[in-house]
């Protein structure tokens, strides 16, 4: 309970960093050039999530005017000649740009930026997963909330949401692409985050982020969010103590440890509107100029002079922790951005994206005329999904995902290997290091060099007649633990998976939905 | 080894070896583990 208080507390955040105890990775002034942008390529989603940060769901109905795709691709060859290390690509969900969005993921990542591109999943094919896989340090982080598709299509009011989900991010795995998937927890969908940590296992996912709720943009109309992070720790515990370290797993922490140190410690990267106003990051609804107006460089030489305005210190000074994000005068994604210095802080000037140039679709319901920036404007109302039994749908979503990951081939990496048949030594030539396989180690790693996990799992069954789940659960296992330390990869990879799964959101590890 | 001269089931194993920079196979005979 104490550990919560202080984790949901700014005024804790703002004592330790005066008592020195700063985050490690902390600014206190904003560097000359910017280290990462995040770029929200879109409003619009085709997904309709109540807790949406961005309030997406919203924007969609309006059809809220956003930059062309020539735009765009201004916006971001100056952030690139301007200098930044990495970069999130998001929307909305930005695969409704689909040619956008992969001719800019691909600009960034073949200058070495490291992309981290947020998703649904919906619209994620062989050949989307083709082309991030061909790319280098490009990582995908996909929404899923739930085992199965009665708590996920709830959740994102869509149905057939969660199945679109799973095989985009098994597209995603068979091309080599690494996958974050983001798990948004709700009072609705706690008590399965176990069983949700052990499908994303199956899978092959090498990593995962549990988040409670950010009560910003739709969220902050109202609603039941509050869950307990302590319990999320203890199932990500759990899962550890009884899968190992295969798949990591990172518990979002409160927002307190970014805005409680509003005006000491410096942004590093900026972010850009899908009207391409520039902002500091996810939480602080304040505008600093426009990227295809006033140029971005301009934007982040106003940023760098202004990031510590009274007028956004007072802001964020109102609050005492989280929960009073929905409560403040001005509340991110749900009011428009307060100026700093030159933000249209509105309306962009045209619709860049509107059917035929970029392929934005249209909800039903779509209505032109609504006027944007309104916290009582109406949203798209969900659909709920069919009734069904929880504990079949379960078992049935289980066997979808081990359907998946048993197709999936995989190839050995470059490497030698010795020893003996009980006892395998393995040098992987990538990084020099070692490992030791029993036998049965080894007869999975023989079965996946051009096989698939079904074979692996097979090859054991047939060595050692074990029964048929056994053999199955202990592929998954080895082939996780196989490909985690580098011994093999999907058989269409370019290489291994990034080492680290990148940031949903700059700076740090804040809002998802 | 079993009866029939087959090994034993044990669950596959995947374990790294941290050598501490050394090769791991340092001297005839010796393996760093």
């Amino acid at each position: 309970m104490l550990t919560r208080r202080r984790e949901e507390s700014f005024a804790w955040g703002r004592l330790r960093w005066r008592i020195g105890r700063r985050p490690a990775r902390a600014l206190t002034e904003c560097p000359q050039r910017p280290i990462g942008a995040k770029l929200e390529l879109t409003y619009a989603c085709n997904l309709r999530c109540g807790f949406c940060y961005t309030d997406s769901p919203r924007r969609t109905l309006q059809r809220t005017p956003e930059l062309s795709d020539d735009e765009w691709r201004g916006v971001v060859g100056e952030t690139l000649e301007l200098g930044i290390v990495e970069a999130v690509v998001t929307g909305g969900e930005p695969f409704l740009r689909r040619e956008l969005t992969l001719e800019l993921v691909e600009a960034l990542a073949t200058a070495g930026v490291g992309v981290t591109l947020n998703t649904n999943g919906w619209f994620v094919d062989e050949e989307i997963a083709a082309r991030l896989g061909a790319l280098r340090g490009v990582t995908a982080h996909v929404s899923v909330d739930g085992a199965r598709a009665g708590l996920h299509d709830t959740s994102r009011g869509v149905p057939g949401s969660w199945r679109r989900a799973i095989e985009g991010i098994d597209h995603l795995l068979s091309a080599g692409v690494g996958v974050c998937t983001v798990h948004v927890v709700t009072p609705g969908n706690a008590d399965a985050v176990g069983d949700f940590l052990e499908q994303m296992w199956a899978l092959g996912v090498p990593w995962v982020r549990v988040t409670p709720v950010v009560v910003n943009g739709a969220a902050a109309r109202g609603g039941n969010w509050k869950v307990s992070r302590e319990d999320l720790r203890r199932t990500a515990a759990e899962f550890e103590e009884r899968r190992g370290d295969a798949m990591r797993i990172n518990v979002q922490a409160a927002t307190a440890g970014t805005l409680s140190l509003q005006g000491r410690e410096a942004p590093g990267s900026f972010l850009v509107r899908p009207n391409g106003d520039v902002r500091p990051d996810s939480l602080r609804p304040f505008s600093f100029g426009n990227a295809v107006r006033d140029g971005v460089e301009s934007c982040w030489t106003a940023l760098r002079e202004g990031w510590d305005d009274e007028r956004i210190n007072r802001w964020a000074a109102g609050m005492k922790g989280p929960r009073d994000l929905p409560k403040a005068d001005l509340v991110a994604y749900l009011d428009d951005e307060i100026s700093i210095r030159g933000g249209s802080s509105g309306p962009p000037r045209r619709n860049g994206g509107g059917p035929g140039e970029s392929g934005l679709t249209t909800l039903p319901g779509t209505n032109n005329d609504q006027v944007p920036g309104s916290r009582d404007a109406p949203v798209p109302e969900k659909t709920p999904p069919k009734p069904v039994d929880p504990a079949a749908e379960l078992v049935e979503a289980e066997e979808k995902v081990l359907d998946l990951a048993g197709a999936r081939r995989y190839r050995h990496a470059a490497l030698r290997w010795s020893g003996s048949e009980r006892q395998r030594f393995v040098r992987l030539a990538n990084d020099g290091s070692y490992l030791r396989l029993n036998e049965s180690g080894g007869v999975v790693m023989d079965a996946l060099d051009g096989g698939t996990l079904a074979d692996a799992a097979s090859a054991l069954r047939a060595r050692y007649g074990i029964d048929a789940e056994r053999a199955r659960q202990d592929a998954v296992a080895a082939t996780r633990d196989l490909q985690k330390r580098g011994v093999v990869m999907a058989d269409a990879a370019t290489g291994s998976f990034p080492a680290e799964p990148g940031t949903t959101d700059l700076p740090g590890l804040e809002p998802s939905g | 080894m079993k009866d029939d001269g087959s090994t034993p089931y044990e669950a596959p194993s995947v374990e790294q070896i941290d050598t501490d920079g050394a090769p791991i196979h340092t001297s005839p005979g010796q393996v760093v583990s």
